[in-house]
């Protein structure tokens, strides 16, 4: 995403709420909420989050919108209304308004808590370049799990082991990393990738839950054969990860095969007895796959408290009439 | 590059929006808006720390729920308003003072 487009996005939002906060006409503030849940639906776009996109066009500006200006239309007598406080409401809630967004902005600014866990430097550059190259990689292949893994990231999960700072041996520090990835990851969703490793195209960089298991020497780059396959799926099978109890044994609800090709994919997707949901480009496939795999359940719990309150709304309506 | 930061305060912008409407309008309908900022408002900071810090997509859950909450919110406010506004004649909160009915 270009940062234009966020910068553009952004003053057209903050524009159009102005517009709703401001304006003396109802439905020209009705009209200016719709491009501000328009513009915020952008950036759901931005955040990998295109199921989240849809609903929100589909229930905001579709329904609510809608909703509010059938509310304004049954209401008024005249459409410019009293709307303004009068100045002694306005000036309390100015200063109550700009201390508070002063007091949220000097928070998410300087206090940043998210970023303070940066504790260590790595001084030669040379795992966090690799840590770069495997984040960069993560997110070309497709949006699963977008988010970049920062070197903080391990860093703060080293600190957290007892590591001294810039005491780091190779071969810890790339456990390391294996093992910060682990704890990152969701507990149900197994990616198996492939990919010619950026330092050396003829080596294959076989990364199985998020982590790097192993290089496969002379990997084709088209195809793996059926006996790397096989062992493939018997690590993902047999590993215990860090912070699970037992190994995976049981059937993974959703299990993304990239990079793989021929006969290589769907065997190990046999060998967990599941369709390979092969060739996921966008992220928003995938993430739709996870919103309804995962959480079936919760959305139908939503849609039902949708179904109550439109009810509860009717019968309220209704009881005037009769009355 | 576009940081957590940027979208937090972004957040930050519309909910103070939101907030002043809230405060200031003299209309339930105006007021509905500002709710509906605020809502937004949390819900683009779900959404924002379910890509930088968690991963997955449990902040974006999290967001469909507050959407539906938005969603049965305006219904219900609405049909309240309109029956308010039938007894009393305005929708106006500074003039709508009885709970008796």
């Amino acid at each position: 995403m270009s940062v234009g487009l966020f910068y553009l996005f952004a003053a057209l939002a903050l524009v159009s709420s102005f517009i709703v906060v401001t304006t003396r006409n109802v439905v020209h503030s009705a009209f200016a909420l719709m491009g501000a849940l328009f513009c915020v639906s952008a950036f759901y776009v931005f955040l990998d989050a295109g199921f989240l996109a849809a609903i929100q066009l589909l229930v905001y500006v579709g329904g609510i919108l809608v909703l509010v200006l059938f509310g304004v239309m049954m209401t008024s007598g005249s459409l410019v209304m009293k709307l303004r406080a009068p100045v002694g409401q306005l000036l309390p809630a100015g200063l109550v308004g700009l201390v508070l967004l002063g007091l949220l902005i000097y928070a998410s600014v300087t206090a940043d808590p998210w970023k303070q866990i940066l504790i260590a430097e790595d001084e030669s550059g040379d795992l966090k370049t690799q840590i770069d190259a495997a984040a960069a990689e993560e997110e070309t292949y497709s949006g699963v799990q977008t988010q970049t893994i920062h070197p903080r990231l391990v860093f703060e999960f080293a600190e957290s082991e007892g590591y001294e700072r810039d005491i780091l041996p190779t071969r810890e520090l790339s456990d390391l990393v294996e093992r910060s990835l682990t704890r990152l990851d969701t507990q149900r969703l197994y990616v198996v990738k492939s990919q010619p490793s950026p330092a050396n195209p003829r080596r294959h960089l076989v990364i199985v839950e998020r982590r790097v298991v192993s290089l496969l020497d002379e990997a084709d780059s088209a195809n793996i054969p059926q006996e790397q396959a096989d062992l493939i799926a018997k690590d993902v099978a047999e590993r215990t990860p860090i912070g699970f109890d037992e190994p995976i044994r049981r059937r993974p609800a959703l299990l993304v095969i990239t990079g793989l090709k021929g006969g290589a994919r769907e065997k190990l997707a046999e060998r967990f007895g599941i369709e390979p949901v092969s060739d996921l480009k966008t992220s928003t496939g995938l993430g739709d796959a996870v919103m309804m795999g995962e959480f079936l359940l919760p959305f139908e719990v939503a849609g039902i408290i949708l179904l109550v309150a439109l009810i509860g709304a009717a019968v309220v309506s209704r009881k005037e009439i009769e009355a | 590059m576009i940081t957590l930061t940027h979208y937090v305060v972004l957040s930050a912008l519309l909910f103070v929006f939101g907030m002043f409407a809230v405060l200031t309008r003299r209309n339930a309908i105006a007021i509905l808006m500002g709710i509906e900022l605020i809502l937004n408002a949390a819900n683009l900071n779900f959404a924002a720390f379910s890509k930088y810090v968690v991963g997955g997509v449990q902040g974006q859950m999290i967001a469909v729920f507050v959407i539906v909450l938005a969603a049965a919110e305006a219904a219900v406010a609405l049909a309240i308003i309109l029956d308010i506004y039938q007894k009393v004649g305005t929708i106006s909160p500074d003039e709508t003072r009885e709970l008796k009915g």
